[in-house]
């Protein structure tokens, strides 16, 4: 199975709208494809894909329930379909999330057992055999680091970093740098940097310097993404994939935005053959 | 961290012995241990390699296994007081006589399959890895 967390410590780099776009570039591909949206904020993965009616239901089972030993239905029931894709979509307990962990931690260690907070979305997804019903699962955290973006990556291991080419983007790779070697060594892991995905790129000269910057460093870059403000601000207006938008609410086809299609459909193949390397 | 991909975390034998806790007797859930027989004898048992060859290991269990967890079921226990004092007092005397950390875990199966057997905890620990340095 390939895993990855979309991974990006600065906000609004287009990290969800990556996600869910090489989410339906698998799924057109013919693979099973889960994502776990852990972001409590409104415009997550979950609000682009449509899903998550019931989010803002305290009474409704939710991925926090389940990370906490507190479910109250099977796993199975959480999962939404968009797009050919399986959703767990975002509950706004998510952002209770730490303190729920927490508090369940510390009961544990009270009865003499020992829990993990960081640990936990891993133990879901085990538990609920995720590995061999799904051929592509991707977590998308949100940019804060905090026990979200910690169960993600743990429960991954490899990830794929959109790097907006700007001082907000290049801080998010050297935090990235920061943060990485200390998980690993905390959780005992190996985390891999699957890729590095350029984004909105305009190609001014302040850019294109950034963006050279950026290769100079070890991380494989597949593909660069351009600007596709009035694409990518579509979709989320009509809460779909940009491969449903050009086709279902642009009347005419712009080759422009054929080409970030193909783009991230060579992504998309580029990260399975990263992983499923033929034998 | 490095280019390309990291473990894979759905590998049988994934490291999960990790913690964020100081503690350093800290555990941890393994779910991918669940169901497992805990394995008292030093026999050799075949587990799965990272690849998902299957490897032979002698290792004692101690040092066998991701998590303390790992081979184990859980199992609800109702103990009376004076028992789970009596767990307490025999993990300090073990931990203090083998000079290192044991997980309590571990010596309350210990306390168990000797009484069983009609062996130590101490010798159960041994076998299962513990107070080797002092060997």
């Amino acid at each position: 199975m390939l895993a990855y967390t979309t991974y990006s410590e600065a906000g609004g780099v287009g990290k969800s709208t990556l996600a869910a776009n090489l989410a339906v570039a698998d799924a057109r591909a013919g693979r099973k494809v889960l994502v776990v949206d852990l972001d409590p904020q409104e415009a997550s993965v979950s609000y682009l894909l449509d899903v998550g009616e019931h989010r803002s239901d305290a009474q409704a089972d939710s991925l926090v329930r389940h990370m906490v030993e507190r479910e109250r239905a099977p796993f199975e029931d959480l999962i939404e379909t968009s797009e050919g894709v399986d959703v767990v979509p975002a509950h706004n307990s998510l952002e209770q999330l730490d303190r729920h962990l927490s508090r369940r931690e510390e009961e544990a260690n009270d009865f003499g057992e020992n829990w993990n907070r960081n640990v936990q979305l891993l133990r879901v997804l085990r538990e609920n055999g995720i590995h061999e019903k799904y051929d592509t699962l991707i977590v998308d955290p949100p940019a804060t680091a905090d026990v979200k973006l910690y169960n993600a990556i743990h429960a991954t291991r490899s990830l794929l970093v959109p790097f907006e080419p700007s001082g907000k983007g290049r801080k998010s790779v050297d935090g990235l740098e920061d943060l990485v070697p200390g998980l690993e060594e905390n959780l005992n892991i190996n985390v891999g940097v699957l890729a590095i995905v350029p984004n909105r790129f305009k190609g001014t000269n302040d850019q294109q310097d950034m963006l050279d910057d950026i290769k100079k460093r070890e991380y494989d870059i597949p593909v660069v993404l351009n600007e596709r403000g009035s694409l990518f601000e579509g979709c989320w207006r009509q809460q779909c994939s940009a491969f449903k938008y050009i086709e279902e609410h642009r009347s005419r086809k712009r080759d422009y935005e054929l080409e970030t299609l193909d783009r991230i459909e060579q992504l998309a193949d580029h990260l399975r053959k990263t992983v499923e390397a033929p034998a | 961290m490095k280019s390309g991909a990291g473990d894979d975390p759905f590998a049988e034998d994934s490291s999960e012995t990790g913690d964020t806790h100081s503690e350093s007797d800290a555990e941890q859930a393994d779910a991918s241990s669940k169901g497992e027989e805990p394995d008292t004898a030093s026999d050799s048992p075949s587990i799965t390699g990272p690849n998902g060859q299957a490897q032979t290991q002698a290792l004692p269990y101690k040092y066998r296994r991701d998590s303390v967890k790992q081979g184990r079921n859980q199992q609800p226990v109702f103990l009376q007081s004076e028992t789970e004092e009596l767990i307490d007092e025999t993990l300090d005397r073990i931990e203090e006589r083998f000079d290192e950390n044991i997980y309590k875990t571990d010596v309350v199966e210990a306390m168990l399959v000797a009484g069983g057997e009609g062996t130590t905890p101490e010798a159960v620990l041994e076998r299962w890895g513990y107070g080797m340095k002092n060997r």
